[in-house]
């Protein structure tokens, strides 16, 4: 019975373990990096939906996009400070439905394809940042942003933000 | 001196709802060099007497000394390096290890005692030739006649040079010239190593080889009227 | 004081036929572990080292994980060369590589069918697929295919009807087979390559599953990704090809918890047959142990004697199936959904095989050697 005890709460012990370190880095990798330059403080009170830009937006228009982070299993770009955003009226997995990956938006894929928009941080120059967004901005999936810059928009209506700053909302 | 003492010695045996006592208060002494025959109906206590004496077996009472050590006191490692340094034990069926040579047989014993080899190569052929089976020595037990068997078992009860040996029924299961060898050996054994010996045996004639008789009935010894007179007869040289 | 080692040694031989079934129980239950990690092995080293590091595949986002399942247009690699800088780029040729891959029923001259995997590919590929080597005929034109060593196993057909000049039938037309391939054990080598355009006629489709781009070393699909990713018309993503395999590892997860799982079963039933010959050794000795108790040797010093009787055999068994798994079955191919490897009896294979081998021998010898030796030395001196 003693060895049964100290083998269920070692199973326990390790179980806690796990669970401690997903909160820690959780926690981590939403922490707003402060010193970035590409952070606005005050959120643009203009913001459009990102559904609406993709419909109204001209190209090499100035523009703030609303949007939340996702749209896809893996919305950051390794190496480059850019990622997709999705339009806020498109409904989310729901955390009591238990999907690992809710910001693929898996169940509502077809509203994605019209309510998405591609967001490129760029520097002062005009250049691609290199880095991982999510360092740069502290933001993870789900986060939602406004985005400030200059709308692309091809002929097949896919609509790029090359953003020089981006307002991170408090929650998720 | 006794080499062996008894005091209030008691033990029972659970058998279904009954309980059973071979042993009931017995106190005995054995005096160092004795060869002490026990007699007695079956199922008087003769063999538990003989456990209890060599360790294998615990009393309910009473205490036990062997050479000085209190063996009850022992635990069941401590007895068995007790029983590797100070006791010999003969067994009426032989016992000897099927697997193993008559040589490495009588070993075995010697591996527990601190032992250069040539020292333990040395007393297991001395063992050997005491029980005459020198040429023997590499054939197994199954090459061995019953006899034959039983010296191997002898050789590897003296080979430690223990104080005491004890013999259960040692004649038991051998016709009776192989008996009257075997009876002979025990009597030199005991004459000229000085072995005290303890021997269980259903056969008076048998058991007229030791110096002391003693038959045990309903739980109690009973000192036989005939007291062997220890022989003299010095015929073979066996001294290791 | 431990008991001659000859003591256990001996003891094995006393009842020869019981210690040969054990020997054989046991030499079988260790080399079903090692086929059994032997195939773990395999699966994991042909999906670790598949994949080429310095290879992006861009592929269907919507197929999710399987490139069989993705049709992408056949401009993308003109779309991709052109818009994405960052290719590997040499006298004017783009190291990319379009390919249509499938999964198809195959036969051969014998009319056995079975099912195979195609890659349609183009001139450009082997720039793009560096582990592939033509080990003999030629490179493929028009109604011609070359087969991977192992392709074959994949399509559990004889060895000899994937020869050069053999024909193979699929997708309602011929095909003679022009050459056969090698690809350092990766999953190419169960493949079957044709020429891309033949192919497309043969299927009338237009579009490709893929395309390999090979990066520059150290090279980075940053660029690849966010063009898949601006591009959401296009419906593409570009996946790492280390990624992707690493990612089937993932999907065969449950295979290889399975196979762990025959190892555990197997082993629980090597510990009963080391267990039930111990259990027969030692009751035909129950008063030869007491009378080793009684000459003075501790019952420990009987328990790792009889312990050493178990690893002994189980030494031996592991040592006769670790010959057996080496000799005769590594590199043996087995076939599975998304191609064919080799047994891979390595040393991690041979190491749990004998290790569990050795593990069973000492742990099943444990219980009946306690058993014995818990009995009463006096009782057990009068046992038959």
């Amino acid at each position: 019975m003693k060895v049964l005890n100290i083998v269920v709460s070692g199973f326990c012990l390790v179980l806690l373990g796990c669970a401690e370190n997903d909160g820690k880095s959780q926690a981590n990798s939403a922490k707003p990096a402060a010193a970035s330059a590409f952070i606005l403080a005050f959120e643009p009170a203009d913001a459009v939906a990102v559904g609406v830009a993709r419909e109204n937006a001209e190209n090499d228009q100035s523009i703030a996009v609303v949007g939340r982070i996702g749209g896809s299993e893996k919305p950051f770009v390794d190496g480059i400070a850019a990622f997709t955003i999705v339009d806020l009226k498109v409904q989310y997995c729901a955390d009591e439905e238990g999907c690992p990956t809710p910001w693929d938006y898996c169940c509502h894929q077809d509203e994605v394809k019209t309510n998405i928009a591609t967001v490129k941080i760029i520097d002062e120059s005009g250049k691609l940042v290199s880095g991982d967004a999510r360092e740069l901005l502290g933001v993870k999936e789900l986060s939602e942003v406004v985005v400030q810059g200059t709308a692309k928009r091809d002929a097949q209506g896919n609509l790029s933000l090359a953003a020089s700053k981006v307002f991170v909302r408090a929650g998720k | 001196m006794a080499i062996v003492e008894l005091r209030n010695v008691s033990k029972r045996f659970r058998k279904g709802d009954e309980t059973i006592t071979p042993l009931d208060e017995i106190s005995l002494e054995v005096q160092a060099g004795d060869f002490v025959s026990l007699m007695g109906p079956s199922g008087t206590g003769k063999s538990t007497l003989l456990n209890l004496v060599s360790g294998i077996d615990r009393p309910d009472s009473g205490t036990i000394l062997v050479n000085g050590t209190e063996i009850t006191r022992l635990s069941r490692g401590q007895l068995a390096d007790w029983r590797a340094q100070n006791l010999g034990y003969i067994f009426q069926t032989h016992n000897l290890i099927p697997v193993l040579t008559a040589y490495e047989n009588v070993e075995l014993p010697t591996l527990l005692l601190k032992l250069t080899s040539d020292a333990r190569q040395k007393r297991v052929e001395l063992a050997l030739e005491a029980v005459g089976l020198s040429d023997r020595a590499n054939h197994y037990p199954r090459q061995l006649s019953g006899g034959q068997e039983q010296r191997v078992g002898i050789a590897r009860a003296i080979v430690a040079h223990p104080q005491v040996v004890v013999a259960d029924e040692p004649t038991g299961s051998l016709d009776s010239e192989t008996s009257g060898q075997i009876q002979d050996l025990l009597k030199r054994l005991n004459r000229e190593l000085n072995i005290t010996m303890l021997m269980v045996t259903h056969d008076a004639g048998v058991a007229a080889i030791a110096n002391r008789q003693l038959i045990l009935n309903r739980g109690k010894f009973v000192e036989s009227p005939s007291v062997a007179i220890r022989q003299e007869s010095p015929d073979a040289g066996l001294c290791p | 004081m431990l008991l001659p080692w000859e003591y256990g040694i001996r003891n094995l031989t006393r009842r020869p036929f019981r210690s040969g079934l054990t020997l054989a129980a046991l030499s079988i239950v260790v080399l079903l572990i090692i086929v059994v990690v032997g195939f773990i092995r395999g699966l994991e080293v042909s999906l670790a080292d598949s994949g080429d590091p310095d290879v992006v595949l861009i592929y269907s986002v919507t197929s999710g994980e399987n490139i069989e399942s993705s049709a992408i247009a056949a401009r993308t690699p003109g779309l991709l060369t052109s818009s994405v800088a960052g290719t590997v780029n040499r006298f004017g040729v783009t190291f990319a590589s379009p390919e249509i891959y499938l999964g198809t029923r195959i036969g051969n001259e014998n009319g056995a069918v079975g099912l195979g995997l195609i890659r349609a590919v183009t001139e450009t590929s082997p720039l793009v697929r560096r582990y592939v080597r033509l080990i003999e005929g030629k490179w493929p034109v028009r109604g011609e295919v070359i087969v991977g060593k192992l392709a074959a196993a994949k399509l559990g057909s004889d060895p000899g009807q994937l020869e050069i000049g053999k024909k193979l039938t699929f997708e309602g037309q011929d095909w003679t087979i022009s050459g056969r391939f090698v690809a350092e054990g990766t999953a190419f080598e169960s493949e079957i390559w044709c020429i891309l355009a033949d192919f497309q006629a043969a299927t009338m489709r237009q579009d490709i599953s893929l395309v390999a781009l090979l990066l520059p070393p150290q090279g980075s699909s940053s660029e690849l990704t966010l063009f898949c990713k601006e591009r959401t018309d296009l419906e593409l993503q570009a996946v790492r090809e280390t990624d992707y395999y690493a990612a089937l590892q993932q999907y065969y997860r449950p295979v290889r918890l399975l196979a762990w799982m025959v190892v555990l079963l197997v082993s629980g039933a090597g510990l009963f047959a080391g267990m039930n010959m111990m259990y027969g050794s030692v009751a035909g000795r129950i008063r030869e142990i007491a009378t080793l108790q009684t000459v003075g040797y501790r019952r420990r010093a009987i328990l790792m004697s009889l312990v050493q009787e178990g690893v002994v055999l189980a030494a031996a068994s592991s040592l006769l199936s670790g010959c057996i798994a080496l000799t005769l079955l590594n590199g043996h191919a087995v076939r599975f959904t998304m191609g064919a490897f080799a047994l891979r009896i390595d040393s991690f294979a041979l190491t749990i095989g004998c290790g569990a081998g050795l593990f069973l021998g000492a742990l099943g010898a444990l219980p009946p050697a306690i058993k014995a030796l818990r009995e009463s030395v006096a009782a057990s001196l009068k046992a038959i």
